[in-house]
């Protein structure tokens, strides 16, 4: 039988598939706080992405 | 991180996230939205409160359910199992108000040790965006996924 260890362990938690959420995935269901993010990533230079 | 964590539901491609905050104000359903933003591949970490009957959500209530830890908990484990679906992205991530930013970066020093284990982590200052650094101050956060 297979541990269950690694699994306890995992920090990815377990995550319950709701496909009533699918509704919300192409609204902007924050559009204050996405202007804000927006504004900060504009103005600066993002950190070059570490490879894997 | 070995603290409690509410379940979270989300559907297929982990870009919205549900959970349930359970406390003396009853049961309150709080949403996690990764936002696609300006930048390519660069996601904006944003939650708040869903109102059942209108479908709508804020991310300016204050529910204060005496379980902050625990959601902070359940709003990081949404971040891994983000990165598991999206592991070339940023997540950046900034409070609604000043208060609540430095409440984001008082969980990052919380769980600093853990967090620079999985993630590089930077932050924002006016001058633009620099490796994170405790006991300094930032608009908001930035971290890629490391894999090892």
């Amino acid at each position: 039988m297979k541990s269950v260890e690694p699994l306890k362990n995992s920090k990815v938690p377990i995550v319950q598939i709701d496909p009533s959420l699918e509704k919300y995935r192409n609204e902007t269901l924050f559009p204050k706080k996405l202007a804000k993010a927006n504004e900060h990533l504009k103005t600066a230079k993002l950190p070059d992405r570490k490879g894997k | 991180m070995k603290i409690d964590k509410y379940l979270l539901k989300s559907e297929c491609s982990f870009i919205i996230f549900e959970f349930i905050s359970e406390g003396p104000k009853g049961n309150i359903h709080k949403v996690i939205h990764f936002q696609k933003t300006n930048q390519p591949r660069v996601f904006n970490l944003a939650f708040g409160d869903k109102n059942l009957d209108t479908g709508d959500i804020d991310d300016l209530a204050i529910s204060n359910n005496n379980d902050g830890e625990k959601v902070l908990a359940t709003v990081v484990s949404a971040v891994y199992a983000f990165f598991e679906k999206h592991p070339d992205s940023f997540v950046y991530a900034t409070g609604s108000t000043k208060s609540r930013t430095r409440l984001y970066r008082m969980g990052i020093t919380k769980y600093y040790g853990e967090m620079v284990a999985d993630f590089y982590l930077y932050g924002r200052t006016d001058d633009g965006f620099q490796e994170f650094e405790l006991n300094k101050d930032y608009i908001g956060f930035l971290a890629q996924r490391k894999f090892n």
